[in-house]
C-alpha cells in the first residue's frame, strides 16, 4: 500500500514539470527579494557612511569656530578661511552655511556668498535640527551632491556658561575693532539660527554601489542558473529513474512471462548466434542450450531447423508449422514450429525468433479421444451384436440342455449335448470381455482406501483358491493408502490379474498380494505368483487384446486390464522368470497422502 | 412343488426360437406355459386369466419388457415377473426391479437358475397368497 502511495507520489513528481516551473519562480522570487535587500542595505551604508562623514566634517567646523572665538580674533574672514580649507578634503564638493532664510553666508564656492541658495520653499524641504540629516541633491550637469545638513552651533546652546562668556569676549572685542556681524554665535532665536551644509561627493561610493549591484545581479543571475540546472538535473534525474525502473519491472515482467511459457524460444542475433532461450526450448529439445550460446544453430538443432532453414535464410516468417523433429538421437518429438525475424524500430534486422510448441501432449489426447471415440464405437456395435448373438445363443444353449436331460445318462449323446452347452458359455464369455473392452473409460472416481478394496477383492477368489491348493499372502501397508478410485473397474483388474494368475498355478504354489507407499506420492500394488511364467518373447505382447495363451483365455482380460489402470493416470508392468513365476506391478497416483 | 401342472406360466418373447426353446423347456419340467409374442399380447392374456409367473424379455419390437411390466403390474401386482436380457447392465436390472420386476436373468439363460428362479418364485407367491388368505379368515 505504502509502496503504491510512494510509486504514485513519485509518478507525480515525474509527470509535472509544473513543479519545476513553481520552483524555478520560487527560486527567482527569492533571489529578487535578496538582491533588492542588498541593494537597501549597501544604500544603508553609504548614507550612513557620508552622514557620518559630514557629521565629523560640521564637528570639525564647530571646533575650529570655536577656538577661533576663544582666541578673540574670530570673524566672518575667518569662519571663510576654515570653510575654504575644510572643503579642501577629498570627496567635499561643497561647505556652505546659511541662515533660516537661505542668504548664504559662508561658502567654500565664494561667489555664493550673499546670494540667497534656497528660496523658501526650497528652504521648507530641508528641516533643520540638532541631528545630523541629509539629502541627494541633483546640481548642474546632472551632478549629484550628498548634502548633510544641521544647525551651525560652534557653541553650545545648554552651555549658557559659555555662551555668555563668548558674549562678553565678543562685545569686548567689538570695543577694540570694528566689529563684524555678530554672526556664528549662538542664538536661542529660531530666526537667527545657522545652517551648515556639507555637500559630499556620493560618486565614489555610488560606483561601488552600482559595482555591488552588479556583482548582486550576476550573482543572483548565476544563482538562478544553478538553481535552474539542478531543478533541471532533478527532474531529468527522477525521469531516469523512473524510466529506468519501469524498464527493470518490464524486463523483469517479460524475462518471467517468456521463462514460464510453456511453449519453447530460440532467440538469434543478427550474426546469425543463438542468443537467448527458455527453459522450454530445453524441455522440448531436450539439448543443453545453455551451452550452445553464441554458436551457430546448425551445431546444435537438427540439419537444417528441421528443413526450415532454407525458409529462415530467405527471411520468411513461418506460422505453426506442425512436424516431427529429431531433436536428440532416436527421439523424434511432434512440434510446432514458428519463426519470424526480429527489426528494431528504425527496421534494422537485429536476430530470428523460433517458437517450438510441443505437441506430444496434443497428440496423445488427439489419439485418446480416436481410440475412446473407436471403443465407444466398438462398444456400441458390440451390445448390438451382443444382444442379437446372446438370443440365438440362449435358444442354442437350452436346446442342448433340453437334449443333454433328454439323452440317456452318461451317454455319448448326453456328452454331446453338454459340450454344445459349454461351447455357448465359451462363446458368451467371449461376448462378455469384448462388451466390457470396448465400454467406455469413463470412470466413476472415487477416493478409496486401497488396503480394504484389494482384501475385499481377494475374497472373491479365496475358494477358488484353496481348490487348486493355492495360498494366498496378503501383505498390505500398515498406514491407509488413499486413491481417486473407480472402484468397481480397479476391482475387476485386480481379479482379472488374481485368476491370471491362479490360471497360471494349476499345481498349486502361492499368491503374493502386496501395496505400499512409493515416493510418498505413488500407490504401488504388486501380485506375484509362483506359476509357469511367461517367456521374454511373449512378455511385450500380454497386454495386446486377444493375445493369449490359454487355450480357454479370450485374450482380453490382461488389455482390459491394462485400459482401465491407464484410464486412472496409472501403469502396470510385468515381469516374469519361466518356471518361476510373474509378478504385475500397479502403479497409481496417491491421494493426499500428507 | 410336486404339483407342478397346476402353475401356468406365460412366456414372453419376440425371438421366436428362444420362444419355442423356453415353452418346451419349462413345459418339459413339469408347468403349463402359455407363450406371447410381445408385450402387447403379454399384457391382453394377463387379463383374460391370471398367470402364476411370467417370465419376460426386456427387449422387444411391439412393447418394452418394462412397459408391459408396468401395465401387468399396474393391473394384477400379485403376479411374479422375470425378466430377461441379452445385454445386462446395472442401469437395466435396476429399473427391471424398481418396476416391480422379482428377478432378472441374462441371456444366455444358465437354465439351472432358471429352474431355481422359477420355484423360487412360485413358493413366494403362493406363501404370500397364503398369508393374504390366513389374515382375510
Amino acid at each position: 500500500m505504502d509502496k503504491n502511495r510512494n510509486k504514485s507520489f513519485l509518478q507525480s513528481l515525474h509527470t509535472s514539470p509544473l513543479i519545476i516551473v513553481g520552483s524555478v519562480v520560487i527560486l527567482l522570487i527569492a533571489v529578487v527579494v535578496l538582491a533588492t535587500q542588498n541593494y537597501n542595505r549597501e544604500k544603508l551604508y553609504m548614507s550612513s557612511i557620508l552622514s557620518e562623514k559630514g557629521a565629523a566634517l560640521i564637528k570639525a567646523l564647530e571646533a575650529g569656530a570655536r577656538t577661533g572665538m576663544m582666541g578673540m580674533m574670530w570673524g566672518e574672514q575667518q569662519v571663510q578661511t576654515l570653510i575654504e580649507e575644510t572643503a579642501l578634503l577629498p570627496d567635499v564638493l561643497y561647505i556652505t552655511i546659511i541662515n533660516r532664510n537661505g542668504l548664504v553666508l559662508a561658502s567654500s564656492q565664494k561667489g555664493l556668498i550673499g546670494t540667497q541658495l534656497h528660496n523658501g520653499s526650497q528652504i521648507s524641504g530641508i528641516v533643520p535640527s540638532n541631528e545630523i540629516k541629509w539629502k541627494i541633491i541633483n546640481g548642474e550637469n546632472h551632478r549629484r551632491s550628498f548634502e548633510v545638513y544641521r544647525y551651525f552651533e560652534p557653541i553650545s546652546n545648554q552651555d549658557d556658561w559659555m555662551q555668555n562668556r563668548m558674549r562678553q569676549m565678543m562685545s569686548g572685542r567689538r570695543m577694540m575693532m570694528a566689529p563684524d556681524k555678530n554672526m556664528y554665535l549662538p542664538s536661542n532665536k529660531e530666526d537667527e539660527k545657522q545652517i551648515v551644509l556639507v555637500g559630499l561627493d556620493p560618486q565614489p561610493f555610488e560606483e561601488a554601489r552600482k559595482e555591488d549591484i552588479r556583482n548582486t545581479l550576476v550573482i543572483s543571475g548565476i544563482l538562478v542558473v544553478l538553481g535552474l540546472a539542478g531543478f533541471i538535473s532533478m527532474y531529468w534525474m527522477q525521469s531516469y529513474r523512473t524510466a529506468k525502473r519501469s524498464l527493470q519491472d518490464t524486463s523483469a515482467i517479460a524475462d518471467e512471462v517468456v521463462s514460464s511459457l510453456p511453449v519453447g524460444l530460440i532467440a538469434t542475433d543478427k550474426d546469425g548466434k543463438i542468443a537467448f532461450h527458455n527453459s522450454a526450448a530445453e524441455r522440448i529439445t531436450g539439448l543443453n542450450l545453455t551451452e550452445a550460446r553464441g554458436k551457430d544453430p546448425e551445431e546444435i538443432l537438427p540439419s537444417h531447423f528441421c528443413g526450415l532453414k532454407e525458409s529462415l535464410d530467405r527471411g520468411e516468417s513461418i506460422s505453426e508449422k506442425e512436424m516431427e523433429c529429431e531433436f536428440t538421437e532416436d527421439n523424434i518429438i511432434p512440434v510446432s514450429i514458428s519463426a519470424s525475424k526480429i527489426v528494431n524500430e528504425e527496421g534494422q534486422f537485429v536476430g530470428q525468433v523460433l517458437i517450438i510448441r510441443d505437441l506430444g501432449e496434443v497428440r496423445r489426447l488427439q489419439d485418446e479421444i480416436r481410440r475412446n471415440e473407436k471403443l465407444a464405437a466398438i462398444g456400441g456395435l458390440a451390445a448390438g451384436v451382443a444382444h442379437e448373438i446372446r438370443n440365438p445363443l440362449s435358444s442354442i444353449k437350452g436346446i442342448a440342455t433340453y437334449f443333454e436331460n433328454k439323452f440317456e445318462k452318461d451317454s455319448g449323446d448326453q456328452e454331446m449335448a453338454g459340450v454344445m452347452a459349454d461351447e455357448v458359455d465359451r462363446l458368451n464369455r467371449v461376448i462378455t470381455e469384448l462388451l466390457e473392452f470396448a465400454r467406455p473409460t469413463d470412470l466413476k472416481l472415487k477416493e478409496t482406501e486401497v488396503n480394504s478394496l484389494i482384501a475385499h477383492s481377494v475374497r472373491l477368489i479365496e475358494k477358488e483358491a484353496a481348490i487348486k491348493n493355492i495360498s494366498i499372502k496378503l501383505d498390505l501397508s500398515q498406514q491407509p493408502l488413499s486413491a481417486e478410485i473407480d472402484a468397481d473397474r480397479f476391482s475387476q483388474c485386480l481379479l482379472n490379474l488374481y485368476l491370471n494368475s491362479l490360471q497360471a498355478m494349476e499345481k498349486g504354489g502361492q499368491l503374493h498380494i502386496k501395496d505400499y507407499l512409493k515416493n510418498g506420492n505413488v500407490i504401488g500394488i504388486e501380485i506375484r505368483d509362483t506359476g509357469t511364467g511367461i517367456g521374454a518373447e511373449n512378455l511385450n505382447k500380454i497386454f495386446d487384446p486377444y493375445y493369449t495363451t490359454k487355450t480357454k483365455g479370450t485374450g482380453l482380460g490382461l488389455a482390459i486390464v491394462y485400459k482401465i489402470i491407464e484410464a486412472h493416470n496409472g501403469n502396470v508392468k510385468v515381469r516374469s522368470v519361466p518356471g518361476q513365476g510373474t509378478t504385475f506391478s500397479i502403479d497409481i497416483p496417491a491421494k493426499n497422502m500428507s | 412343488m410336486s404339483n407342478k401342472n397346476i402353475f401356468h406360466i406365460l412366456v414372453v418373447d419376440d425371438d421366436f426360437s428362444h420362444l419355442k426353446m423356453l415353452k418346451t423347456i419349462i413345459k418339459s419340467w413339469g408347468y403349463n406355459t402359455v407363450e406371447a409374442e410381445d408385450g402387447t399380447k403379454a399384457v391382453e392374456l394377463v387379463r383374460e386369466r391370471p398367470y402364476d409367473l411370467i417370465i419376460m424379455d426386456i427387449r422387444m419390437a411391439e412393447m418394452s419388457g418394462i412397459e408391459a411390466l408396468k401395465q401387468i403390474k399396474g393391473y394384477n401386482p400379485a403376479i411374479p415377473i422375470l425378466i430377461m436380457t441379452a445385454y445386462s447392465s446395472v442401469d437395466s436390472a435396476v429399473e427391471a426391479l424398481k418396476s416391480g420386476a422379482y428377478d432378472y436373468l441374462t441371456k444366455p439363460l444358465d437354465f439351472d437358475v432358471l429352474k431355481l428362479t422359477i420355484e423360487r418364485a412360485l413358493e413366494h407367491s403362493a406363501l404370500k397368497a397364503e398369508n393374504k388368505y390366513l389374515k382375510e379368515k
